[in-house]
C-alpha cells in the first residue's frame, strides 16, 4: 500500500522535497567522475549518470527537468570546469537528462516523437550546413556526416517499434530478465535521444570541425552509450525494485 | 512514507547495486585508454575498484539480513 505526501507541497505530481532532494544531488555529485572521456581530459559525472536519469524516471519529464536545472545550477557554481557553458550546461547536462529519461514513457509521446524528430533535423541541417561555411563552420562531409548519428535513428526506430509492450516489461509483476531488458531498451531510447542537443549544441558554439564531430558520433557507440546505459539500467533497476516493494508513493508522472 | 516494514537491510542491498554500478562502471572507464586513465589518476582507478567491492558486500551482507 502506498501512501501519498501528507502535505499538498508538490509540483507536477511530485513532492517539491524530493524535487529539491533530487537537484541537490544531481548538483554536488556533479563533483564525483564516472565515465572518463577516452581521449582524455574530462569525465561525465555521477550527478548526470546516476541521478538526472532517476529524476525524470522517478518523478516524471517535467518535474525532473525542475530538478535537473536545480542540480545543473548547483553544479554550475561549485564545479565550473564540468560546465563550461556556463547556464547552457545547466541545460544539457542537468535539465535534459532529467526530461528526455522522463519522455521515454509512453504517456508523453505525442510531444517525444516531434520533439526528437525535431532535434534530429537540427544536428543534421545546424550549422555544418545551415550557416555552414558562411558562419565559419567547416562543411559537412556527406553522407557520412548525417550517418554518423546512426544511434539516434536506431533509437528512434527502437522507441517506435517498442511502445506497445516496453511499459509492461518494466511494471511492477514483470519477470525480472523482461525488467532488465525492458530497462536496457529503455534507457538506450533516452540517452539515444538526449545526446543529440547534448552534443550539436557543444560543437556548434565551440565550433568544432564537422570531421570531428562525425568521429565523437561514431565512438558515442561505446564511449558514452554503453556505459551510461549499463549504468543506468542497473541503478534504475535497483531503485525501481526498492521503491515498489518499499511501498513508498508513485509520483504520478514517472514509471513507478 | 513508507507503507510496507523495511529495514535498513532492504536499502542497504539495494544501494549497494547503485553503488556496484557506481564502482565498477567508473573503474573500466579510468582504465579504457591511457589519456583516460591519467584523468583518473590512482585515485580514481584504486578508489572506484573499492568502492565498487563495497557495493557487493553491501549486497551480500543486504541480502543475508534483510
Amino acid at each position: 500500500m502506498e501512501s501519498a505526501p501528507k502535505r499538498k507541497a508538490v509540483i507536477f505530481g511530485a513532492p517539491i522535497a524530493w524535487v529539491a532532494a533530487f537537484g541537490a544531488l544531481i548538483g554536488i555529485f556533479s563533483l564525483v567522475p564516472m565515465i572518463f572521456y577516452i581521449f582524455g581530459g574530462g569525465f561525465i559525472s555521477a550527478g548526470m549518470i546516476i541521478f538526472a536519469p532517476l529524476a525524470g524516471v522517478i518523478l516524471g519529464p517535467w518535474a525532473g527537468m525542475i530538478a535537473g536545472l536545480i542540480g545543473g545550477v548547483i553544479g554550475m557554481f561549485i564545479s565550473p570546469a564540468s560546465y563550461p557553458l556556463g547556464i547552457i550546461d545547466a541545460f544539457l547536462s542537468g535539465a535534459f537528462i532529467s526530461l528526455f529519461w522522463g519522455l521515454v514513457n509512453r504517456k508523453y509521446m505525442k510531444f517525444f516523437i516531434p520533439w526528437w524528430l525535431l532535434w534530429i533535423v537540427i544536428c543534421i541541417i545546424w550549422p555544418y550546413h545551415f550557416p555552414g561555411p558562411a558562419g565559419g563552420y567547416s562543411p559537412a562531409p556527406e553522407p557520412y556526416y548525417t550517418l554518423s548519428w546512426s544511434w539516434t535513428y536506431v533509437g528512434f526506430v527502437l522507441y517506435i517499434t517498442t511502445l506497445g509492450f516496453i511499459p509492461k516489461w518494466i511494471s511492477e509483476g514483470a519477470k525480472s530478465s523482461r525488467k532488465t531488458i525492458g530497462l536496457l531498451m529503455y534507457n538506450f531510447i533516452a540517452n539515444t535521444s538526449w545526446m543529440l542537443p547534448w552534443k550539436i549544441i557543444y560543437f556548434g558554439l565551440l565550433k568544432y570541425p564537422a570531421e570531428i564531430v562525425a568521429a565523437d558520433n561514431i565512438i558515442s557507440w561505446w564511449a558514452y552509450t554503453l556505459p551510461m546505459v549499463i549504468a543506468t539500467t542497473i541503478i534504475a533497476f535497483a531503485t525501481l525494485e526498492a521503491m515498489r516493494k518499499s511501498g513508498m508513493y508513485r509520483p504520478p508522472g514517472g514509471i513507478l | 512514507m513508507s507503507g510496507k516494514k523495511v529495514n535498513i537491510w532492504f536499502w542497504i542491498f539495494w544501494i549497494g547495486f547503485i553503488v556496484i554500478a557506481y564502482g565498477f562502471i567508473t573503474f573500466v572507464t579510468a582504465i579504457w585508454s591511457a589519456e583516460a586513465a591519467k584523468t583518473a589518476g590512482q585515485l580514481g582507478i584504486y578508489g572506484s575498484l573499492i568502492i565498487g567491492v563495497i557495493g557487493i558486500i553491501m549486497v551480500v551482507l543486504g541480502n543475508l539480513k534483510k
